[in-house]
């Protein structure tokens, strides 16, 4: 029963529909969720006893590097899908995906360099939160790259999707970083469930900028997907009528 | 107001990063839409050219 | 087998391959991967004569002193079980603090002191109002950084964070 379900994911009309309906319900939350967490976070929260306003830096910095790893998983997963089902649009999904995780990569080195630099005292580190999170942008940019260089979008699919999974192991590797090994960059204040390293002023707007962020990619990926979806399909009878409006 | 501009002297720093911010999420927004718009004009001509190419 | 379970098979091999690959490259290479060495590693003479690397660690309250006339700064980095004195000459980052957290680059001079040639400043976890900082402060008599919570979360057997 659930397969057919499953299955129907797999067809392209289906899903380039089902996509085009969902995206507003995707869009609207998100923008609505990131002006409040932005107000929550640049006004309403109080400064840190360390860091003063500086810190203000994490409700754009923790969710872009949030959107760099969560987007990876999804385009991995979906990159893995295609491998096993043989689905094109499972790839269709991961290629989607790569463009906006590396755009939050960057971001999220960015700013986090930003932030660096009047905390620590330094731009940048060979830390292993650090190097770890740019080799996920090589493997982004890796990923797009031998995608574009193959002609067959079958054997592009296949072959990028193979390095998406095998970059899979980066993932826990940066989260795990600051807690396995002695590093600059400290510890997670948000994914552990004792202790919450922060009072609810500062986490909730903190809170809905990652779930704002969050929708937001849905809402991109779902757009992008149709975009991909057409172009992948040559010849098919419903994209007539799809594209006639 | 400048208090707030000035967010405790690291304005340096945490403005860039907003700036940024908004840079990639708007980028995001633009690129995913142009993406859709090419490819359904992309769609429409080859359909045309099926269409109207054979007569 | 079917094909699926084939494709799958050869997923998950893959997957298991590198993860395996991975481990095993990066337990030979811990000494290398080590990004700093705290005062008990150094004490127990895991650093070579000479070499260059990061020592990290507390700045022990009381420790910091500036001498006059130069802006060279003394000051003892210490894990609680050992300390090691440091010298640095230069511009000491924002949020260096006696008994806040330090990554310092450097090396050992033969005296035991180490040389440092860049100071960091390290932070924890933590993000709390003002107010917040100060009735905890007053309540436990001592600055919140002090408590050992910095040193445990730098530690890479510390059970902080997830």
């Amino acid at each position: 029963m659930a397969w057919t379900w499953f299955h129907r994911l797999g067809s392209p009309p289906y899903i380039y529909s089902l996509a085009a309906r969902l995206t507003p319900w995707f869009a609207w939350p998100a923008a609505a969720l990131i002006l409040g967490g932005l107000y929550g976070g640049l006004v309403l929260a109080p400064p840190d006893y360390q860091q003063g306003d500086g810190f203000r830096i994490i409700y754009v910095h923790a969710p872009s590097a949030w959107m760099s790893l969560m987007v990876y998983m999804t385009m991995a997963i979906s990159a893995g899908v295609g491998l096993i089902w043989r689905m094109k649009v499972a790839h269709a999904v991961a290629a989607s995906c790569a463009p906006v995780g590396a755009s939050f990569t960057v971001c999220a080195l960015v700013t986090g360099s930003l932030w660096g630099q009047p905390m620590w005292g330094t731009y940048w580190e060979w830390d292993p939160r650090l190097t770890s999170e740019l080799i996920l942008l090589f493997l982004y940019l890796g990923y797009m790259g031998l995608r574009s260089a193959m002609e067959d979008v079958q054997r592009a699919d296949r072959s990028s999707a193979v390095l998406a999974v095998v970059g899979i192991v980066n993932v826990p590797i940066i989260h795990y970083s600051v807690t396995w090994w002695n590093s600059l960059h400290q510890a997670p204040s948000v994914m552990k469930l004792a202790r919450p390293a922060m009072p609810a002023s500062m986490l909730i707007p903190l809170l809905m900028m990652l779930l704002g962020f969050t929708l937001f990619f849905v809402a991109v990926l779902l757009v992008r997907l149709r975009g991909e979806i057409l172009s992948r399909e040559r010849s098919a009878s419903w994209i007539r009528e799809a594209v006639s409006t | 107001m400048s208090e707030f501009f000035d967010m405790g002297g690291y304005a340096a720093y945490v403005w860039p990063s907003y700036g940024l911010t908004l840079i990639v999420v708007v980028l995001n927004i633009v690129w995913a839409r142009r993406l859709l718009t090419r490819s359904r004009e992309e769609a429409r001509r080859r359909l045309a050219m099926r269409g109207g190419g054979d007569t | 087998m079917t094909p699926r379970q084939r494709r799958m098979t050869l997923v998950f091999s893959i997957l298991a391959g590198v993860s395996i690959a991975g481990v095993l490259a990066l337990s030979a290479f811990r000494q290398n991967v080590t990004f700093f060495f705290d005062p008990t590693e150094v004490a127990a003479g895991k650093v070579h004569d000479g070499e260059h690397f990061r020592l990290g660690g507390m700045v022990t309250q009381g420790s910091v002193q500036r001498l006059p006339g130069s802006l060279e700064v003394r000051f003892v980095v210490t894990d609680f079980k050992h300390d090691v004195p440091v010298t640095y000459t230069g511009v000491l980052p924002d949020l260096f603090r006696e008994g806040t957290g330090v990554v310092a680059h450097g090396r050992m001079r033969g005296d035991g002191t180490f040389v440092a040639d860049e100071v960091l400043a390290k932070h924890d976890e933590k993000y709390m109002p003002p107010q917040v900082a100060r009735s905890l402060k007053k309540r436990h008599g001592e600055s919140r950084a002090e408590t050992g919570a910095q040193v445990q979360s730098s530690s890479p057997k510390s059970p902080a964070g997830t």
